[in-house]
């Protein structure tokens, strides 16, 4: 999920283009549970990001197979609260299908968010993200905290990836366990030396942005310049346009997998 | 005349809870344009005394009481309201680089503060361009910060405070992940800054170093000030908390009779005194 350099066009887009891209396939991704439509999008998509960035699907897998049993976990909820005609029953309970449906949409609801966004962290430098954001209003000094966060996610990972190192070698047979419930007590077991890092690091960190003048008043500078090109203009139409096409489909096709259809 | 960078007067620290002092009557002057190497064993109060010179102790620290007052260029601190106002003059490194770099690509740590200030671009570039020569680090430049090594971090960390262009530096250990190439590269870094007007007040356990570079050494042991002087004097006196090796080897000939030249604060010195041992034909040496 971290920033990958690169001179795709998706890496030299503007910020502000990218943002505004990924809000419009958000809102269309909500506005929709048809899972013909979402499917269109999820794969318009990956195929955008392979063509743009040159991002593989092979890239962000292994992130989407995590989001798998909460898609499963949600299309049973649904199968079992939903009304209308059973699509199986199983032990004397019946599964909607309208409840199938729907938690499937959702899933790929999920989908089609989860791999924009990916394709959005790596292709942006946190410091653009924040300079967009000051572009758009939000005072500096909020608009830096989305760039802060990135450089800290390493961090933590490397703080945890030391902790467990450092439980394994004194014996723990929990840490390169694959039985869930080990694996999470080990995970458990963690958490508290690493908040406890966390809050002790926090207040440093808060120093150190003090000590170079991160809450000095008055007008800041700004090294790095973001423009708004003609290929930006051209990212933003290219998505109106695709979920312009997705609302056609919603309103003129009848959805798939539906009685009569 | 001119004012001293940064004068102490009787200044005392003690923590809540503790029982004795961090820093006990501490009293030292520094010249503008000087090093001064800060020595002491682990406890000593060598941070809690960087801490205290940068204004971090009280402004930041809540459970520490001072006493004793600071004067910048003649100026008492305490009358200096904001941490953010002293750093304009004051540049503080602290020990763990990793909480310093905010920033994950290495040139946007170097700018951030300068940013911060409002500095205009062109003075960023030049002073880009001036840190990158001085520590080394043009190569790192497009790198992500996390992904530096321990040493790399320290220069990283260093760079970024001369870039807030300070009149005086509080290094604290900028060097304890360095290897030998790298800490003489920043050593000869911050040998330029003073010889440009900064002032550098150095704690460092590579007492070597301290020997070669600083112009004098200040010992602190439980919080009081134990020696000061020259490198030579504190080095060769019976307080000095650590030696250089070669000085070590050359003080026990001169003890046994086989040194008779000055003793030593560097290899190179060594080699020259005893070049010049070797061409007199009567010293004890040469008859043992």
């Amino acid at each position: 999920m971290l920033y990958q350099p690169g001179g795709t066009f998706l890496h030299r887009a503007d910020a502000r283009a990218k943002i505004a891209a990924i809000l419009v396939v958000l809102v269309l991704a909500l506005m929709t549970t048809r899972i013909d439509v979402l499917v269109v999008l999820t794969a318009v998509v990956v195929v955008g990001l392979a063509a743009s960035a040159r991002i593989t699907p092979a890239s962000y897998a292994k992130a989407l197979l995590l989001i798998i049993p909460l898609i499963l976990l949600l299309t049973l909820l649904q199968a079992l609260v939903q009304g209308g005609p059973a699509l199986a029953t199983v032990a004397g309970v019946s599964l909607s299908r309208e409840g199938v449906l729907l938690g499937l949409g959702i899933g790929m609801r999920l989908f089609a968010m989860g791999i924009c966004f990916y394709g959005f962290s790596v292709t942006t430098s946190p410091s653009d993200i924040a300079l967009a954001l000051n572009k758009a209003g939000l005072p500096y000094k909020f608009a830096y905290l989305t760039s802060f966060a990135f450089r800290f996610l390493p961090l933590l990972q490397d703080e945890a990836r030391t902790l467990l190192t450092a439980m394994a070698v004194r014996g723990s047979a929990e840490t390169s366990s694959r039985h869930p419930i080990r694996r999470g007590r080990a995970i458990v077991r963690m958490l508290f030396p690493m908040l406890a890092g966390s809050m002790k690091r926090s207040s440093d960190i808060a120093l150190s942005m003090e000590l170079r003048g991160y809450s000095l008043p008055g007008r800041r500078t700004f090294y790095r310049t973001t423009s708004f090109r003609a290929a930006d203009a051209l990212l933003i139409a290219g998505v109106v346009l695709v979920a312009a096409a997705l609302l056609v489909m919603q309103w003129q096709l009848p959805a798939p997998f539906t009685e009569g259809a | 005349m001119t004012a001293p960078a940064l004068a102490v007067s009787g200044l005392s620290v003690r923590y809540e809870g503790a029982d004795q002092r961090a820093l006990d009557e501490v009293d030292f002057e520094v010249a503008p344009g000087e090093i001064l190497g800060i020595l002491g064993p682990t406890g000593a109060g060598k941070s809690t005394l960087m801490q205290c010179l940068s204004g971090v102790i009280p402004r930041h620290e809540d459970g520490a009481g001072m006493r004793g007052e600071i004067y910048l260029f003649g100026r008492p601190l305490s009358e200096i309201a904001g941490l953010s106002e002293i750093t304009e003059s004051i540049g503080l490194v602290m020990q763990d680089p990793e909480v310093q770099l905010v920033n994950t690509v290495v040139r946007e740590e170097l700018v951030w503060g300068m940013e911060n200030r409002g500095t205009p671009v062109p003075e960023i570039e030049r002073r880009l361009e001036r840190a990158c020569e001085l520590f080394d680090i043009g190569g790192l430049l497009d790198r992500f910060t996390h992904a530096l090594s321990g040493g790399e971090k320290q220069r990283v960390v260093v760079a970024s405070i001369f870039c807030l262009n300070p009149r005086i530096m509080l290094l604290d250990e900028p060097t304890s992940e360095l290897d030998p190439a790298g800490t003489e590269s920043v050593m000869d870094a911050i040998r330029v800054l003073a010889g440009e007007g900064v002032t550098v007040l150095l704690v460092e356990h590579k007492v070597e170093e301290l020997a070669v570079y600083a112009d004098r050494l200040l010992v602190l042991r439980h919080g009081r000030v134990e020696a000061a002087g020259s490198p030579r004097d504190v080095l060769t006196g019976p307080t000095a908390p650590d030696r250089p090796q070669v000085l070590d080897i050359a003080l026990r000939l001169k003890e046994r009779g086989h040194w008779d030249a000055e003793v030593p604060l560097s290899v190179p010195q060594a080699v020259t005194a005893w070049q010049t041992m070797a061409n007199e034909p009567h010293s004890d040496r040469n008859r043992s």
